[in-house]
């Protein structure tokens, strides 16, 4: 293992990661937060810097050095990740004065786009205090800097590094393919460096982020607002700044438009590309796509028709009578908020018959799409289990013919749905360990804890029973918040690029 | 004419020893003396060894004067460039073969003409034309083209159930159907006949009719109609035939399955091909492979193996379990002679005498003679042009004093195609093609004036 291109590379992300802070200043001084708390992002941002920037400095490769190999993409994925998460929490510790378990869970519920919180008007922060009014009590950068985690983690640290750095090219594929999610087809790769094929995500990724502000505030969103909760929409995130999520801007214009880049967001990000090209036959001719478009209408349809004429208990707390658009409308926000992994809420869908409840952890399960920034299984690993599966029962009846399971026209390997079936296991018993772990380590009923193991798993945010719509993850004790934070990495990682970093065979040459 | 083939490979070799027959002066350049030592002593020849795409091997070979270049050697690229040095040499007939269609491209404007190709074709893909016209009706055994592209002969087998079994030529109904079509040839026994009007048609004949492509078309119809559509074909080998086979029938919607002893070999195959399509892992030889793959019942069973023995071996057992109409592809062409000797084979091709056909139908198409090599029995299809000195000219046929084994199948006129009887007569001009067995080729000869054999 050549550490030292490691620590050269983690360094200057971790740089990197420090300059985006410095971005929290100016919205910070805007928004008319008090001086001392915009100065304290300076102190917060110049950690990182200084320190990046000198490790980097003093790791800078040798000329001639050995290229890096497999083992240091791995290396450099997975330990970019922890720095990132690491000093990302300094404003929450510095500024918003939390413990530090956490400020980490929090960064790292921001970076991998969980979007699970901890802070609500209980927590007890480090000087003994509590927040009057939960989220609303943070100062507006610190909830910038927050937002801003999100939209960094979205697309991934490694991607916009390999997009802007140009020293990463080498060995950038590696990388690439250790933090982008779910089934690579051959005809995603469209570019061929790879820096150019970081950027074009990217920048899909920006545009999208913009039109969603520019709606957001066609519908009477605050700019600031706008802005945030763009941030975590995109990115299929879900941190909102206000204490009742998206209720809180009681408008149905804005639910949509929501619920219509939430799932933007979870589609992907080559196919908003190719719109450009190709028009709208790039949706069409996509089978992921057609499937994840099918399952987000028959789920939200599904959801709606269940709660529709019940009485409907909003976020915020209101109560209504759900009526044909109200029961649409939050039916199909909760299906694909949960759906796409971003985790935002209307409603409090606890209080929903059970079976909407059982679609909603099944959705966490399959997630969005190949190429998203959304979590879960993805969609196209889906589609695959379920032909892999067609294809064995007709093995049954020719036991000598080849297996023949197609995504998008395409023959996959059958090495590739091997890795899959080998996936798969490793998710579902990464979902159970943890449910076991969680319910050993902090006291919560069985509900709580397998549905807080998923969410956290899949990058979702809430879950049902006591991490529902209207709860946070706040009451956990710190052992049962650190083991999560671990959870939602190894989520967002896809678990490979994670668990080999733990292979002893990975360390040894 | 003065012809060089590049390759003396199999084709190379069929292609030189059947234009020699036909009197042409040729040349044939290998890059390898092995094949070339052997040809020598057994044709008359010119041998040059060298490489085929170098324009001083070209030069030795004397292509300044030659008439064409047939670049048949196993390279696609070196035949391009064989023929592109050849045409810039003043070559103007360039004949290449290729492995695949999508080496040139008309709508980007990458065409053969500019790569100085006069015509391309493709063994692949020519055995997979004569498989599909074999496998549109079930009694269909082969379909043989000419010069003139609306002429055609079919060969068909006479079933028991068929209307023909039993009755006489003369007896078979509809004067304006029977008069525009010539039952050139009957194959009974494995022995050769010229049918009459007295003929009579039994189970098991097969039967050469030729005439105009839609007068015979019809006439197939007639005596079978029940032709219902194929649901299931299987192919044996995942080999360029079976490929391009399985491209041209995917469309048609019919079942198609493949079997192919190779794993990585059949992978590929998956890869290339639009889903739908089973590949069974195995040998087919083996008779519980054949059975996993539908055998009984199947409308055909095409196979299209690396291995002749293989595929011969692999009919025989698929048409025991059940095939309805099997047909086996072979290279050699010598395996194509006991192919007919076999009842249980339906149809059999040789890529390399398919690839023979097709190029002496390409040369000819400009002013020569064609001979297409009848797979069935031991003849050749001749086309002649008449000449005015001809003896046999501007007499009705039943006067001319013809070898009695030779049969005038058509007559092409100003592009029309007749079908000859008795009473007819030829005229100047006009192209015979006739069935030659080695007996009456000798007889023919001086009758009909080939205008190949017109010596420069």
């Amino acid at each position: 293992m050549n550490s030292r291109i490691v620590a050269h590379v983690v360094s200057t992300l971790v740089g990197i990661l420090g300059l985006t802070m410095l971005s929290a200043i100016p919205v910070s001084l805007m928004m008319g937060d008090r001086l001392r708390s915009s100065g304290m992002f300076l102190i917060c941002a110049g950690i990182p810097i200084s320190i990046g920037m000198t490790l980097a400095l003093l790791t800078k490769p040798r000329p001639g050095a050995p290229q890096p190999g497999m083992r240091e993409g791995f290396a450099i994925v997975v330990f970019s990740w922890a720095a990132a998460c690491v000093f990302g929490s300094l404003p929450f510790i510095l500024e918003g004065k939390m413990l530090w378990y956490d400020a980490l869970y929090e960064t790292v519920s921001g970076f991998t786009t969980t979007g699970s919180s901890v802070i609500d008007r209980s927590l007890r922060l480090s000087d003994g205090s509590t927040l009057p009014a939960g989220v609303e009590s943070l100062s507006y950068g610190l909830l910038f800097w927050r937002s801003m985690t999100h939209w960094l983690g979205g697309m991934g640290i490694v991607v916009l590094s390999i997009a802007i750095l140009p020293f990463l090219g080498f060995g950038g594929q590696l990388m690439f393919n250790a933090e982008s999610t779910g089934v690579k087809s051959q005809s995603d790769q469209i570019t061929p460096r790879i820096a150019s094929y970081a950027k074009i995500l990217w920048g899909a990724y920006a545009v999208i982020t913009a039109a969603e502000i520019v709606l957001l505030l066609f519908g009477g969103m605050p700019l600031f607002d706008a802005v945030c909760h763009s941030f975590g929409t995109v990115s299929t995130g879900g941190f909102s700044t206000k204490e009742a999520s998206v209720s809180a801007f009681h408008s149905l214009y804005i639910d949509w438009v929501f619920i219509v880049f939430m799932f933007l967001g979870a589609c992907n990000f080559i196919l908003h590309f190719r719109l450009l090209s190709v028009g709208l036959n790039a949706y069409l001719k996509d089978e992921e796509f057609k499937a994840f478009l099918l399952l987000s209408l028959i789920s939200a349809a599904f959801a709606s028709f269940m709660i529709y004429a019940s009485s409907l208990t909003l976020t915020t707390g209101e109560t209504l009578k759900a009526g044909f658009l109200d029961a649409a409308t939050h039916g199909a926000f909760q299906a694909v908020s949960l759906l796409s992994c971003t985790g935002f809420c209307t409603a409090d869908y606890n209080l929903w018959p059970s079976a909407v409840g059982f679609l909603l952890v099944l959705l966490m399960f399959i997630g969005g799409c190949s190429g998203s920034t959304a979590g879960g299984l993805k969609v196209a690993r889906v589609i695959l289990l379920l032909k892999h599966s067609l294809s064995e029962m007709r093995r049954c009846i020719f036991p000598r013919s080849i297996p023949d399971i197609r995504l998008n026209g395409g023959r996959i390997d059958p090495s590739v749905i091997d890795k899959l079936l080998a996936f798969f296991f490793l998710f579902v018993g990464t979902f159970a360990v943890f449910t076991l772990l969680l319910s050993a380590l902090c006291e919560m009923d069985i509900l709580t804890a397998a549905t807080a193991s998923i969410a956290n798993l899949s990058n979702v945010g809430p879950g049902l029973g006591k991490v529902g719509a209207i709860y946070t993850y706040g009451w956990m004790n710190p052992a049962a918040k650190i083991l999560l934070s671990f959870e939602m990495l190894l989520g967002r990682l896809e678990l490979y690029t994670v668990i080999v970093i733990f292979l002893p065979s990975f360390w040894r040459k | 004419m003065k012809i060089i083939i590049v390759g003396a490979g199999e084709l190379g070799r069929l292609l030189a020893a059947t234009l020699c027959e036909g009197r042409h002066d040729v040349v044939i350049v290998d890059s390898s003396d092995e094949g070339l030592e052997r040809l020598k002593d057994k044709l008359d020849v010119m041998t040059v060894e060298g490489s085929c795409a170098s324009v001083a091997t070209l030069k030795r070979a004397g292509v300044a004067d030659a008439d064409a270049l047939l670049a048949v050697s196993g390279d696609e690229a070196a035949n391009i460039l064989s023929c592109q040095i050849a045409s810039r040499l003043g070559v103007k007939r360039t004949i290449c073969r290729l492995y695949s269609s999508d080496c040139f491209s008309e709508e980007d404007g990458v065409t053969p003409e500019a790569f100085g190709v006069w015509r391309v074709f493709s063994p692949p893909e020519e055995c997979v034309a004569k498989i599909l016209s074999v496998l549109e009706s079930k009694i269909v055994l082969e379909k043989i083209r000419f010069s003139n592209p609306d002429a055609l002969m079919t060969v068909f087998e006479v079933t028991p159930s068929s209307l023909l079994a039993g009755t006489r030529v003369k007896d078979i109904p509809g004067p304006e159907m029977i008069n525009s079509i010539r039952f050139a040839a009957i194959v009974r026994d494995r022995q050769f006949l010229i049918p009459h009007g007295d003929t009579i048609f039994i189970p098991g004949d097969k039967v050469y009719v030729a005439g105009h492509r839609e007068r015979v078309s019809e006439f197939i119809r007639w005596i079978s109609p029940d032709d219902s559509q194929l649901s299931r074909i299987l192919i044996a080998g995942a080999t360029d035939t079976g490929k391009a086979l399985a491209e041209r029938l995917c469309p048609t919607g019919c079942e198609l399955r493949f079997i192919e002893k190779d794993q990585r070999k059949g992978e590929r195959l998956l890869d290339e091909l639009p889903a739908g399509i089973m590949v069974i892992n195995g040998d087919p030889t083996d008779e519980e492979v054949l059975d996993e793959a539908g055998i009984d019942g199947c409308d055909a069973f095409i196979s299209a193996a690396e291995d002749d023995e293989d595929n011969i071996l692999c009919c025989i057992m698929a048409k025991r379990l059940g095939a309805k109409k099997v047909v086996t592809l072979t290279y050699k062409p010598e395996y194509i002679k006991i192919v007919p000797a076999m009842d249980t084979i339906d149809c059999g091709f040789s890529s390399t005498l398919v690839s023979v056909n097709v190029i002496l139908r390409m040369l000819e198409a400009g002013t020569m003679r064609i001979d297409a090599i009848l797979q069935r029995f031991h003849a050749h299809l001749t086309e002649f042009k008449i000449h005015r000195d001809s003896p046999v000219c501007g007499k009705p046929l039943s006067q001319c004093e013809l070898p009695p084994s030779a049969v005038f199948a058509l007559v092409f006129r100003d592009g029309e195609v007749l079908s000859p009887s008795g009473d007819s007569s030829l005229a100047p001009g006009d192209t015979v093609v006739a069935i030659v067995t080695p007996d009456s080729a000798q007889e023919l000869e001086p009758l009909l004036l080939k205008k190949g054999l017109q010596r420069r």
